[in-house]
């Protein structure tokens, strides 16, 4: 069946042949990455989780430091005799 | 997924090795079936198909190479290094968490004159921490000396006075005043008896 094509069928099969090849390539490529330990997107997203977690708890915390120094600054204020710090 | 992917992709070429010989045996059979300028433009049709597939294929397979390349070198060492980031930007978040949660404390610490004082004397120097508690405990033990003299000297001034109060001058104890306050019938006796 081979000797029926011709050169330019030959040519495109060949180019199918090296797009599969790529294919291939590209989906091993993404298996390695996806399985690496050290490349692995989903522990980079679980980190990524944690850190939005963190910075949400820092921002609070964050919040309620500066509501109390100011809370303390206005006492000392009202307070007789009391010097704001 | 992978495996689902995989037995597409088994399917899919197993289907494209039997297609694609189809495809070009039913071209060939229009081919040699037709006659005249239809078989001749059939046969013109699909060389310009070709060639158009071949083109387009060119254009398809280095993109999908480059393509391959990038995420071969450079994905997998971005995401090691994202990674990193994120285990450094963690540590550092709890750190921050542990300085915060610790904040009234500090803030304690930071009114406090004695603390700031042993800040000021010390600054950090080991040598000079233990020798300014060791001075503070020096004067502890010299307060506590002199509190220990100072009772002591008010206790011998106290213990002559004693006597008076509780006894009388005779040495025998006075009868208590709760009995001669009461209204009981003996306290008047003994008062009617004087």
């Amino acid at each position: 069946m081979s000797d029926a094509l011709s050169t330019l069928q030959r040519s495109v099969l060949e180019k199918y042949r090296t797009l599969a090849d790529c294919l291939h390539e590209l989906n091993d490529t993404l298996v390695e990455l996806n399985t690496d330990s050290d490349t692995n997107p989903e522990q980079v997203l679980a980190q990524m989780r944690e850190i939005e977690v963190k910075i949400a708890l820092v921002g609070t915390l964050l919040k309620g430091s500066v509501y109390s120094l100011v809370l303390q600054r206005n006492m000392g204020k009202q307070a007789p005799g009391g010097k704001a710090k | 997924m992978n495996a689902n992917g995989e037995a597409n992709g088994g399917v899919d070429s197993a289907a494209l090795d039997e297609l694609i010989p189809q495809i070009f045996d039913q071209m060939r059979t229009n081919q040699l079936d037709g006659s005249g300028a239809a078989a001749w433009g059939t046969a013109a049709v699909s060389t310009a198909t070709l060639l158009k597939e071949m083109e387009q294929l060119d254009q398809i397979i280095p993109v999908l190479q480059q393509l391959n390349e990038s995420l071969r070198r450079s994905t997998g060492e971005n995401l090691s290094r994202i990674r990193r980031t994120c285990e450094a930007v963690n540590r550092v978040l709890d750190t921050w968490i542990k300085i915060q949660s610790q904040a009234g404390y500090v803030g304690e610490l930071m009114d406090d004159s004695e603390y700031l004082s042993y800040m000021e004397k010390t600054r950090g120097d080991e040598g000079q921490q233990q020798a300014y508690m060791e001075s503070l405990r020096k004067q502890v033990e010299e307060l506590r000396r002199k509190v220990d003299e100072r009772r002591a000297v008010e206790a011998a001034a106290a213990a002559p006075r004693a006597p008076e109060r509780t006894r009388g001058a005779s040495g025998i104890p006075r009868g208590g005043s709760r009995i001669t306050k009461r209204g009981g019938t003996t306290v008047r006796g003994r008062r009617m008896f004087r």
